[in-house]
């Protein structure tokens, strides 16, 4: 923690006295200050029709582990890029690394629990990797391994507090990808919340029986790229924009850190801070304003408000996405708790027009009565920026999103 | 000796099994019992609010009927409750509709259901979710569903 936060300055910095290219530098107390390192920060992503070959808006990567402090190493590729949680989930089938057990205070393996609001939800244990993109690599990560069903060793089922009467999560073609890599504003999936008494996130769990427990935010699913050395107070999200009728496929980059390397400088996107308790803005539509909004990569569309008030028809076939007779032009003023506001432009178009054979588009959407999902639509066309909580940037402090 | 006390009061004082959507207002007592919530009530002009929080900032509100049934339920907190619980006998209506919808090119959202009277709308992300259901048929006269809140 105490690294991530010197880490934007002292870079900054540093950027000032070795001119950002040169060798080390000696400063005027003849100590030696070393270079800041250039490594690649820059992981690719794409959006297609991923390993189901049906998906519409799923944000790719792929990510290599390893067992911790090995060369033994696997790259598994189809993992969904969202933004709107923290923490690498990876279903259990696609590991073929036998990765360490995370254990508590009791030696007993940690049990993690994250539910969908379809009533599904993905239950397993935590182990340890460590956890590669491009050049960047989070050391000793715990990570989720889902539906561990009695490989390498037998997993207690989900509790009922966990199921909640709902479906679990076991294959690629369910969770339309191979595992879920969470790089919201968020250090943790829960965080302190779930350090202080037990919740439904988190489990101790002997070979028979998994109980609800406590678990210090140190144990808990981390973003990647907090605990990366270097490049680890934000991230970026590129890429292009799109044409109406979409594209079979779309690609970008995921750049790590901001303002910390010449490739991910703020530059004229405006800072807007969001809630450090829940990661919420405002977004204000036709007069009236929507406190509860935010930007997930992990939604394939705009989900935002209702029938009644944007005029747009639920499809008859896709509920509750909308499938207006034409394409409609909307705009919306997202605010921070800073007051910076930013005017964003889109399009709804009709999910059943739109060319079987595309999946990155710009303009699908639906119903959310209440408030603005952003989802992967509004991600086209920009250089999107998350700062991470308690991390110190060019742009300020976050928790914030840029654009 | 916490838990086995807990069923002996359930027992004594009769609450009833099924939790709150379209149940007698003493439902409500269930939930909050299983919940592990506080409860404060609200009398608006003709129906009565159920406040439940607890100390995680989940806020769970239960609206009821001047003449005691519930009538709808909102949600907001940083983990989705057992809408299982807070659902009761609509729950089963709720997941089964939410999960028939074609995945195709759906993949991942907010579960917004209309189903007869039945309407559910649950979203948010990890830390924030939110949501509502109710009921349409049994709104109090002049009431809508923006009092759900």
């Amino acid at each position: 923690m105490k690294n991530r936060m010197l880490a934007g300055p002292l870079v900054a910095a540093l950027c000032t006295l070795a001119g950002c290219g040169g060798g080390g530098s000696s400063s005027g107390g003849g100590v030696f200050t070393p270079p800041p390192v250039v490594i690649n920060n820059v992981q690719p992503v794409v959006v297609n029709a991923g390993p189901s070959n049906q998906e519409a808006d799923v944000l790719y990567t792929s990510v290599t582990i390893c067992v911790p402090g090995t060369s033994t190493c696997q790259t598994i590729p189809n993992i969904q890029v969202d933004t709107g949680s923290s923490g690498l989930r990876l279903l259990n089938s696609q590991v073929t690394l036998v990765l360490p057990n995370s254990t508590d205070i009791s030696g007993n393996v940690i049990g993690n629990c994250v539910q969908f609001l379809d009533t599904s939800y993905i239950w397993g244990p935590v182990a340890l990797a460590d956890v590669k993109f491009a050049d960047e690599v989070a050391s000793s990560l715990p990570v989720q391994l889902g539906a561990q069903w009695g490989r390498p060793t037998s997993f207690p089922a989900a509790p009922t507090v966990c199921s909640s009467g709902g479906t679990a999560v076991t294959t690629p073609s369910t969770l339309g990808a191979n595992g879920i890599l969470g790089v919201g504003n968020f250090i943790q999936d829960c965080g302190q919340g779930c350090a202080s008494t037990s919740s439904k996130y988190y489990y101790s769990c002997t070979t028979t029986a998994c109980t609800q427990a406590a678990v210090p935010v140190a144990k808990q699913l981390t973003n990647p790229v907090a605990k990366f050395p270097q490049d680890n107070n934000g991230l970026l999200i590129t890429l292009p924009a799109l044409p109406d009728a979409g594209q079979v496929s779309a690609s970008g980059s995921m750049i790590f850190g901001i303002g910390t390397q010449t490739n991910n400088a703020l530059g004229a996107a405006r800072v807007q801070t969001i809630s450090s308790s829940t990661g919420t803005f405002s977004t204000t539509f036709s007069g009236k304003t929507y406190p509860g909004s935010f930007i997930d990569s992990g939604s394939n569309g705009y989900f935002f408000l209702d029938a009644a008030t944007t005029g747009l028809p639920i499809c008859s076939n896709a509920a509750p996405f909308y499938c207006p007779t034409t394409q409609k032009s909307f705009t919306a003023i997202t605010t921070g708790i800073n007051s910076v506001a930013n005017t964003v432009a889109f399009n709804i178009a009709n999910l059943n027009s739109l060319p079987a054979a595309n999946s990155a588009f710009n303009n699908i959407g639906g119903s959310q009565p209440n408030f603005f999902d952003w989802g992967l639509p509004f991600f086209f066309g920009k250089s999107v920026f998350v700062a991470l909580e308690l991390s110190s940037t060019p742009g300020g402090s976050g928790p914030y999103w840029a654009y | 000796m916490k838990i086995f006390l807990s069923a002996i009061l359930l027992i004594a004082v009769g609450l009833p099994c099924l939790a709150a959507l379209g149940e007698t207002v003493a439902s409500v007592a269930t939930d909050q019992q299983k919940f592990q919530m506080r409860r404060q009530i609200r009398q608006a002009q003709n129906y009565s609010v159920h406040i439940m929080t607890d100390d995680n900032g989940t806020v769970i509100n239960e609206f009821a009927t001047a003449g005691g049934i519930v009538f709808g339920v909102s949600w907001q907190g940083p983990v989705i409750p057992d809408l299982s619980q807070l659902l009761g006998r609509h729950f089963g209506t709720f997941q089964a509709q939410v999960l028939s919808e074609s995945k195709i090119r759906a993949r991942r959202r907010g579960a917004v259901t209309h189903n007869g009277n039945l309407i559910v709308e649950s979203g948010g992300h990890p830390r924030d979710y939110r949501g509502r259901a109710y009921l349409t048929d049994q709104l109090p006269s002049g009431v809508t569903q923006e009092a759900i809140q």
